[in-house]
């Protein structure tokens, strides 16, 4: 048994956790470590999972824009209690492990008041993340039943993209890129390249499609081109080459990379080589998006996003979990 | 459901939970998630178990196994109410319940045990969170379970139903052991559920 009293007296404020031995321990409620409770106890593992926090999501949560400067100010000054490091020699049946937690930001500076009607908004910890209706993770909430408890929107109006100084509206079908590129092309391009530029954008469409249809399972693998596969080689260039050689038209390039492929990095910088994206890549995130249109009848676009923030997929996870009889313990506000 | 109203109607409900469940509700069948709080073992399991299933196990661990039950009630007036019951899944033992668990909650059932002055205590922080965490327009019940065992009672009905008036709660004293109340309970938030408006 490990010697309860070490961490000092305020050790007495918190309830005893019965019982006392466990299968896995986890700890953080982030959405890594609930996903992990969930699968632990779906598994048929006895849980315990613990937070040093008193929410849920660790660094996953969507704090309420009020809470915020509250919530960065608390995060600094909250240092983890040294944990059992003694009585470990005694029972070699297990060691004590020095936990650690990283701060979230290296330095952080707030000024002004929150603007109204500020209760309606909330600030995603890790960032906005777009879903792709047809992505993993969705099937993941859809197996483990956790979609019953995140009620995502659909992403309607488009996204924007910042081009020529200006934010203009993703076009989001095939027939919106043709109308988009024949729009543009009214003012700088006469009649003859326009059409060609609508034919190479046209034969791009039909590689990506004939490649995705070609490398389907059930679908043996093709001899290149022939079989209308990217070649391997192709599939190696990063996806910006790639597209530069279909020789699309640099707004068309940017729109595949950033609006539908999500790249992070620019893909353009030279010195992000490593972050670039490769075809292979860009090409499996075009089939993902192309089967995330239409995959549910009340979402519009490709993506979705958790309606209330990200902050309500580890709490998903975590009542999975708890309902199949993972013991939660956080330090609970007290009342 | 649950939606902040500043949007534009035709984006309101989100995916309806991205499996496509038509969540609609008309004038005559309602539908409503219902979510209990209160401290472990004041009940709140037996409460749904016996509403839900009719059964009552005095053993019943922590857990109902289930992320919630449902059971519709047919009123007088003829509308149906389909509850979707949320348990706290034993969550609320050691831990802070999630947001998540009160999201879209059109009704909540505050629930002590009249033979416990610390779950009447414990009660009134649940309402408050309730308050934090819960839309401004969700009936809300305050529930004195155990009332099988009167003659252990430390909590007086009084005190209780001042509790209740001051929270814009009603109360009620129910017994999961005999059914005592425990239907009642359920009509009447079934009744003071707010109708939706038809359409003109």
């Amino acid at each position: 048994m490990a010697d309860a009293s070490a961490g000092g007296g305020s050790l007495d404020d918190y309830p005893t956790i019965d019982p006392t031995s466990f299968d896995v321990v986890l700890c953080g409620t982030g959405l890594p470590e609930s996903i992990l409770a969930a699968a632990c106890a779906a598994a048929g593992k006895t849980v315990l999972h613990v937070d040093p926090d008193a929410f849920y999501g660790s660094f996953y949560s969507s704090i309420p824009l009020p809470s915020v400067p509250s919530f960065l100010s608390a995060d600094s000054s909250t240092p983890c209690p040294s944990s059992t490091t003694a009585s470990s020699s005694a029972t070699a049946a297990y060691t004590a492990v020095d936990l650690k937690r990283r701060s979230l930001y290296s330095e952080v500076e707030t000024s002004g008041t929150v603007p109204e009607p500020s209760r309606r908004f909330t600030v995603d910890l890790v960032g906005p993340r777009l879903l792709y209706c047809a992505d993993e993770a969705v099937d993941l909430l859809l197996r483990s039943g956790g979609s019953h408890h995140v009620e995502f929107k659909s992403v309607e109006g488009g996204s924007l993209i910042y081009w020529d100084g200006a934010l203009c509206p993703v076009p989001d079908s095939r027939q919106a890129i043709f109308m988009d590129s024949t729009h543009r092309s009214k003012e700088k391009l006469n009649l003859r390249d326009n059409l060609k530029e609508k034919t190479l954008l046209f034969r791009f469409f039909k590689l990506v499609q004939s490649h995705i249809a070609a490398s389907s399972p059930g679908d043996k693998d093709g001899e290149g081109e022939a079989s209308g596969k990217i070649s391997e080689e192709d599939l190696d260039l990063p996806f910006i080459e790639f597209l530069k050689k279909q020789q699309l038209q640099p707004k068309i390039r940017a729109v595949v990379l950033y609006a539908i492929a999500m790249a992070d990095y620019d893909q353009d910088a030279a010195d992000s080589c490593e972050k670039l994206l490769t075809t292979r890549d860009g090409i499996k995130t075009l089939a993902l998006y192309s089967s995330s249109i239409g995959r549910f009848a009340n979402a519009q676009g490709a993506f979705i996003y958790p309606m209330y923030g990200h902050g309500e997929l580890p709490q998903a996870f975590c009542r999975f979990a708890a309902v199949k009889g993972v013991e939660d313990a956080s330090h609970s506000p007290s009342c | 459901m649950g939606c902040s109203s500043s949007l534009p109607a035709n984006s309101t409900g989100g995916l309806g939970n991205i499996n496509n469940e038509n969540s609609a509700t008309d004038s005559k069948n309602l539908k409503v998630k219902l979510v209990l709080l209160g401290d472990s073992g004041v009940g709140k399991s037996c409460i749904v178990l016996r509403f839900v299933r009719g059964q009552f196990d005095p053993t019943s661990k922590v857990t109902i196994g289930a992320s919630f039950l449902s059971q519709t009630l047919a009123l007088e007036d003829s509308t149906t109410v389909k509850f979707e019951i949320w348990d706290t899944a034993g969550q609320e033992r050691y831990a802070a319940l999630a947001p998540l668990y009160y999201r879209g909650a059109g009704a909540a059932i505050v629930v002590y045990d009249i033979t416990s002055a610390e779950s009447f205590n414990k009660a009134q922080y649940w309402v408050k969170e309730l308050q934090r965490h819960g839309s401004q327009d969700m009936i809300m019940a305050l529930v004195g379970n155990k009332a099988d065992l009167h003659e252990k009672r430390t909590v007086s009905s009084q005190e209780a139903q001042e509790h209740a008036d001051m929270n814009n709660m009603f109360f009620v004293e129910t017994s999961a052991k005999t059914a005592d109340n425990i239907n009642q309970l359920f009509e009447e938030i079934a009744k003071r559920l707010p109708r939706p408006t038809p359409l003109s």
